[in-house]
């Protein structure tokens, strides 16, 4: 199984396999490392890895994981590996921001030059007697605003455009 | 699978009055359904405890198995019909466990007009059944009641899904093999009287239990002979004469108490195999659906919202995510089960209708049972997708919709208008349950279009008598016409209509759904095979 954390703003890939007696855990091509939980008792582990005999306490809240381990306390984040290979791809197909239908213009929230951040709302249309709000895809600076309130457009015209991010 | 990434700001000034708004709604449910359970006039409470009877609810109390939640149905059945004067249509339905067993129990509720039949007690009644049969469930029927309201008799006697369904559907699930037990804790007359006389086992209690298909002045009347209700229909003589019913009890409590020794004699049903994992909490908080719902019909909001408020860890894998975006498909998990789900998030276009009816085959042919989640105008309009066959192409999603044989589920969350309600497996479409969420609007189109039209119609009549109207008298006209259409779209119409099984807190969908899917499981799930697909 594939798992990703991010540990100290790094990201890791972690491959898990199962065994006889526990678990292998994949570092790359050629290492591996058996582990083994030898007790469970609310978040307290007794772990054996490679051989070593290791106490931790482990706690999780949503994705995020806490480990207090030989007197140190650390935070890791659980990463789903699609999300991890997502974000980074993200950028490019988010500049522009489409109709989704066909409609019109009620507000325009924002711009050229605006800096917006991920989930602001850029506009509101209304299309077939609903209202829609489009909110932006990423954090970014807003290129164009190429409708106007009380303007009507066909389905997946360009309303607006976000500075493109790879230059 | 990967988690939805909400990108709901919870500190927002729009989501705390989207908060308040909504709890308020949900509020106002809770508060109409507690009156409906519970707010009875004074003089029938004393008169059931002077017969030494309980109350439609302490019967259920000693029936279900402790500690086990209780799914009750359309509890705001006949709400807005009645002038109001028949909570719960006078009675209650739902899904419970009953001695380890997931039963539909039936009972008639005596604190409401004696508990006679109307006409939506009898389609209540008639649902429960078919409940009962699509989804394989034994029926505990606690019968107490005074037999048909007369006055009405016209509206709730003959035709197909009137009275003599509730008999015809407990045939049909006698010939299923689904066992039923009757408890008589009343008066079973006429029609009622069949209602033990038809179930596999009945349980009589002396001295307030009688079946008899004419009570004492009736039997005067026609044949002139006197006789008490005892000597006539009562527990005595039915266990040991007539044979009519099986189980003679002291009490109500040991009437119960035998219903429940009955049906822990039943087989305990093989659930059907269906995908299922250790099940994980929603990662997002479901109280915050109330900050997502908005205030306004017409307001759109993202559908990923309420999923990752619904499913298992918010983990939704979604199914074609860059074609036909209106309509949301993907898998998820709820309590452990796998289950698809098909979310609108807007108007439902040529490419949509297409995903969603090839996302139901995938789902039905690896049996997967379906969640639809409506908010949907309807689907599109204009030359330009008539012409790219709009219809048939909805046609396509209904054809694959309609003919799915996996457990389908449906909840009304926002607007259910026109042709989409349909498509997205609306009432006509056998969902197993379909619950709506109380601010939720369904009607062949939006209130504000609807009238306008209706007000129209009015303002050319009148134009033909030469009358000039006012903007003050089109006001005149509209409003009336509005408020008629709005309260006619509402949830609370719908559920008193019975259009569907219950008005739910949003709040409470991910328990409700699971308990349903649970008790849908307990028939087959038979070979998919559809009908033609226009192409």
């Amino acid at each position: 199984m594939h798992h990703a954390f991010e540990f100290a703003d790094n990201q890791h890939g972690v491959e898990l396999s199962r065994t006889p007696a526990g678990y292998r855990l994949h570092l790359d091509e050629t290492h591996t490392v058996d582990v083994r939980v030898l007790a469970e008792i609310d978040g307290r582990l007794r772990l054996n890895i490679d051989g070593r005999k290791i106490d931790a306490i482990i706690a999780t809240r949503g994705d995020e994981v806490f480990i207090h381990l030989d007197g140190e306390a650390y935070q890791l984040r659980y990463r789903h590996p699609l999300e991890r290979l997502a974000a980074q791809h993200q950028g490019g197909a988010a500049d522009g921001i489409r109709a989704p239908m066909p409609g019109s213009v009620i507000t325009v929230a924002v711009a050229a030059g605006d800096s917006v951040s991920r989930g602001q709302t850029l506009l509101t249309m209304e299309s077939m007697k609903m209202e829609t709000t489009l909110v932006a895809p990423r954090d970014g600076v807003v290129a164009a605003v190429n409708f106007a309130a009380g303007q009507s457009f066909d389905r997946d015209a360009l309303l607006l455009s976000l500075e493109s991010i790879t230059a | 699978m990967k988690r939805i990434e909400s990108q709901l700001n919870t500190g927002s000034a729009e989501f705390r009055a989207n908060v308040a708004h909504n709890r308020a709604i949900a509020d106002d449910l809770k508060a109409r359904q507690q009156a409906a359970r519970h707010e009875r006039p004074q003089r029938d409470i004393d008169r059931l405890r002077a017969q030494k009877k309980l109350l439609v609810r302490e019967r259920i109390a000693l029936l279900l198995y402790p500690g086990t939640p209780f799914l009750e149905l359309s509890t705001l059945a006949a709400g807005e019909a009645y002038d109001g004067s028949v909570p719960g249509a006078g009675c209650v339905i739902g899904i419970g466990i009953v001695a380890g067993r997931e039963v539909v129990i039936n009972a008639g509720d005596a604190s409401v007009k004696g508990g006679a039949w109307y006409p939506l007690t009898i389609k209540k009644t008639v649902r429960a059944l078919d409940i009962a049969i699509e989804n394989r469930l034994p029926v505990v029927h606690l019968c107490d009641s005074a037999g048909g309201f007369l006055p009405l008799q016209a509206d709730f006697f003959a035709d197909k899904y009137a009275a003599g369904r509730i008999f015809r559907n407990q045939c049909a699930l006698s010939k299923m093999g689904v066992p039923q037990v009757a408890v008589v804790l009343g008066h079973c007359t006429a029609g009622g009287a069949y209602v033990p006389a038809l179930s596999d086992y009945s349980v009589i209690v002396r001295g307030t239990g009688a079946i008899f298909l004419a009570g004492p002045p009736l039997v005067k009347a026609a044949t002139g002979e006197e006789v008490t209700v005892d000597a006539l229909g009562g527990a005595d003589m039915h266990t040991s004469v007539s044979g009519t019913a099986d189980y003679p009890a002291a009490s109500e409590e040991e009437a119960i108490a035998i219903a429940r020794d009955i049906v822990g004699n039943f087989a305990k049903a093989e659930k059907t195999k269906v995908q299922w994992q250790t099940p994980e909490p929603p990662l997002h908080d479901p109280e915050e659906l109330y900050g997502v719902l908005p205030r306004d019909i017409k307001q759109s909001f993202d559908m990923r919202e309420i999923i990752a408020r619904i499913v298992d860890g918010s983990r939704f894998h979604e199914y074609q995510p860059a074609y036909g975006k209106t309509l949301i498909c993907g898998y998820a998990h709820l309590w452990g089960y796998r289950i698809g789900i098909l979310a609108n998030n807007g108007v439902l276009f040529n490419d949509s209708a297409l995903k969603g009816a090839h996302f139901i085959e995938l789902c039905n042919r690896d049996r997967t049972p379906l969640l639809f989640l409506q908010n949907i105008t309807g689907f599109m309009v204009g030359r330009e997708y008539e012409q790219r066959g709009i219809t048939k192409d909805g046609a396509k999603m209904i054809m694959a919709m309609s003919n799915a044989t996996v457990p389908k589920l449906t909840v009304m969350c926002h607007g259910s208008f026109g042709a989409g309600n349909y498509g997205m497996s609306g009432r006509a479409f056998d969902s197993r349950f379909l619950f709506s969420w109380p601010q939720s609007q369904t009607a062949v189109m939006g209130a504000e279009q609807a009238a306008n039209v209706l007000v129209d119609i009015k303002i050319r009549q009148l134009a033909r008598t030469a009358q000039k109207l006012s903007p003050e008298d089109i006001t005149a006209i509209r409003e009336p016409v509005l408020d008629e259409y709005k309260r006619k779209s509402s949830a609370y119409w719908s559920t008193s209509e019975i259009w569907d099984d219950g008005i739910l807190d949003p709040a409470d969908t991910r328990n409700a759904l699971a308990m349903a899917l649970s008790a849908a499981l307990n028939a087959p799930i038979e070979e998919a095979r559809y009908g033609v697909f226009r192409m």
